[in-house]
């Protein structure tokens, strides 16, 4: 009897500790200026949560990342002499996949980066929910890559400074970015598998923009504003298109206004199986 | 004169000195901080602006200065909740006052080997100083950007920046899809391609399995109620079946070295069961319609289970050609779509259920192939022998 209960007793510690097994660790960690006058950030980010935003004047960036160091390492690299920062969280022993466990706690990266210099970005992201803000932030060229996950990003203060390419690849997913008219960006990119996608082109537009929307199964949203000229090359496959407030010429769809707005929008689109959903709304 | 040269000497010595110091004093300079926080250690990362960093971490007991053993602490003790205090608290602060923070850490009420600890923490932060701040000017910090690492500059289109006067880009000129006609030319060439990728599976299967392909098509054709529910039960029933595999095999421990090939032996059979028996249906369809024909006087020249397969795929791939035809008319599309969509699962669902039912085409079953009675058509071909009457004067 005392050996059975013995045994119960080991099982039962066994089973909690099981349960339980997750080591969390925090890491906070932020460097401040010291004569930086570019940066280049490199974000690698696999599972959890992810929150990109603008840091406090000062600092050049801020991590705060919450983890289970059984499982992943925290990346958190600076080459002063190249300008390069890497930040994020990979997987321990080269493990591919990671198994959760019902109860435990998602991992969590929180990073701030400096208004005070222009960045080029690039995000990679894999099975995670990202809340991104750009908006402050110098940005002259972003890539931002997503697997299986939800991001929304937003650009809710103009970019002050010039954009070159703004690229977003996202998987299975849902994806949304608001502002767009406020990133400056003359090239834009945005490349969705399967999910629904929305692109809110509000926002200060300072220069015409020439943006490639190509998506495979799932809804695609377009917030226009109304002040901006837009015109709509499509290529489509089964695919449904709203083509309220346009007017087809030569196989381009044009807005009423499009030969008399200050900036124009130029969208490539590329669609298979499903539908294009346009909505006019106000510029700002 | 040799006073005044050995005040000379004295004070260059000094001033060497003094410049030495400055010179350890801006090496040691922090330039960053990191603050881990974790049930088995705490631990405070000091980057210093010589590329060199300085580490102080209660792990374990231990406390470890850059990778030293320099004492011991006492779990939940006076010095690991203070240590632990000041790195939750300097988490969030800017690297400067981390830094002072650390430098004037002092842990209450230690004793013994706490407190040497203590003193071992506190002497490898005391000669620390945070780095004075530098924000750059605004535009000049844009120009003076550094050179990229190739590495990271391949990650980013490669094209340059355009000046911002240039005139607002006109839209693209009609890319090659770009027109009505071109995109519906698109849409059909992708009905095409997947006709023709349909059309070579199924007469490969035809021609290594001719047999089998017909007795699932026979079985569609005779059984097509008892096919449908068969195959809706067989969809139904799919994932159950390999959860009971899985446990199945589990529950054997040996069974588990199987499991990866069982599960990839399963979706392989199940993806061939629904693909082979939509082609089955198609050869179903296509004999259907040929024989039809021919019953009203048409002439077709050696039918065959491969133009069988043709004209099912023709008929059956039919209305997503149409959707693609009609993508232009708006709604319509979606009336096309939808029927073809009901047409393409019912199809694969009764092909589906063909194939169970006749074990993939080995059971003649439900196939209607009876080896009974001579139907009326052979009976018409070779009339029965009419019972001669007697012949007049002749006894039986």
């Amino acid at each position: 009897m005392k050996r059975t209960a013995a045994v119960l007793a080991v099982a039962l510690a066994w089973v909690v500790t099981s349960a339980s097994a997750q080591t969390l660790r925090t890491l906070s960690s932020a460097r401040q200026l010291h004569g930086e006058t570019s940066l280049i950030v490199e974000v690698h980010y696999a599972v959890g949560q992810l929150k990109l935003e603008p840091a406090s004047p000062g600092d050049l960036y801020r991590m705060e990342l919450r983890y289970d160091e059984d499982k992943f390492t925290p990346v958190r690299e600076y080459d002063a002499d190249a300008g390069v920062l890497r930040l994020g969280l990979r997987t321990l022993h080269g493990n591919t996949s990671i198994r959760r466990r019902h109860g435990e706690e998602t991992p969590s990266l929180d990073v701030a980066l400096t208004p005070e210099v222009p960045l080029t970005l690039r995000v990679e992201v894999g099975a995670a929910e990202s809340d991104v803000e750009f908006g402050g932030l110098q940005l002259r060229r972003v890539a931002y890559k997503t697997g299986a996950s939800e991001s929304h990003v937003h650009f809710s203060r103009p970019n002050p400074v010039e954009c070159d390419a703004l690229t977003f690849e996202a998987g299975a997913a849902e994806f949304t970015a608001t502002g767009i008219g406020n990133s400056n960006c003359r090239r834009m990119g945005f490349h969705g598998g399967v999910g629904e996608m929305t692109l809110d082109f509000s926002g200060q537009w300072r220069t015409s923009a020439d943006v490639t929307v190509k998506i495979g199964i799932g809804e695609l949203k377009l917030l226009l504003p109304r002040d901006l000229g837009v015109a709509i090359n499509l290529s489509r496959f089964l695919t449904s298109f709203d083509r309220s407030g346009f007017t087809k010429r030569g196989g381009v769809y044009y807005s009423d206004n499009y030969a008399s707005a200050s900036y124009r929008l130029t969208l490539n689109i590329d669609a298979a199986f499903g539908g294009i959903d346009v909505q006019w709304v106000d510029g700002r | 004169m040799r006073s005044s040269a050995r005040s000379l000497l004295a004070l260059g010595l000094a001033l060497a000195a003094a410049g030495s110091a400055a010179a350890q004093q801006r090496r040691d300079d922090v330039v960053s901080h990191a603050v881990a926080i974790s049930s088995r250690d705490a631990t405070l990362e000091l980057d210093l602006a010589s590329g060199k960093s300085r580490v102080v971490s209660l792990r374990d007991g231990d406390v470890i200065v850059d990778g030293q053993h320099v004492g011991h602490y006492a779990a939940g003790g006076a010095l690991e909740r203070a240590w632990r205090k000041l790195l939750s608290d300097g988490a969030a602060l800017e690297t400067g006052k981390m830094v002072a923070a650390a430098r004037t850490w002092s842990a209450p009420g230690l004793a013994g080997g706490e407190l040497d600890a203590q003193g071992r923490i506190a002497s490898a932060l005391r000669d620390l100083a945070s780095a004075p701040l530098a924000i750059p000017a605004g535009a000049s910090a844009a120009a003076a950007a550094p050179a990229a690492p190739e590495s990271v500059r391949a990650s980013f289109p490669a094209q340059p920046l355009t000046a911002e006067s240039a005139p607002p880009p006109e839209p693209r000129a009609p890319a090659a899809t770009s027109t009505g006609v071109q995109l519906l030319f698109g849409d059909v060439r992708n009905i095409v391609a997947i006709f023709i990728a349909l059309a070579m599976i199924g007469f490969g299967t035809v021609f290594f399995a001719r047999r089998y392909v017909e007795v699932i098509a026979d079985t569609a054709s005779n059984a097509f109620g008892r096919s449908l529910v068969v195959g809706l039960l067989g969809q139904l029933l799919l994932l159950p079946t390999l959860a009971m595999l899985i446990v199945g095999l589990i529950f054997t421990i040996v069974g588990i070295l199987l499991l990866p090939f069982a599960i990839i032996a399963f979706i392989v059979a199940a993806v061939a069961a629904a693909l082979g028996g939509y082609l089955a249906v198609a050869h179903a369809v296509g004999e259907t319609w040929t024989r039809r024909r021919m019953a009203n006087g048409a002439f077709v020249r050696h039918p065959t289970a491969y133009g069988y397969v043709f004209t099912g795929l023709v008929g059956l791939l039919g209305l997503w050609a149409a959707a693609a035809l009609f993508g232009w008319a708006g709604p319509v599309v979606f009336v096309f779509r939808g029927a073809a969509f009901i047409v393409t699962w019912l199809a694969a669902t009764v092909g589906f259920g063909a194939v169970l039912l006749s074990r993939a085409g080995l059971r003649e079953t439900f196939a209607g192939r009876h080896a009974g009675d001579m139907s009326d058509e052979y009976l018409w071909a070779t009339p029965p022998a009419t019972p001669a009457a007697p012949r007049p004067g002749r006894r039986e």
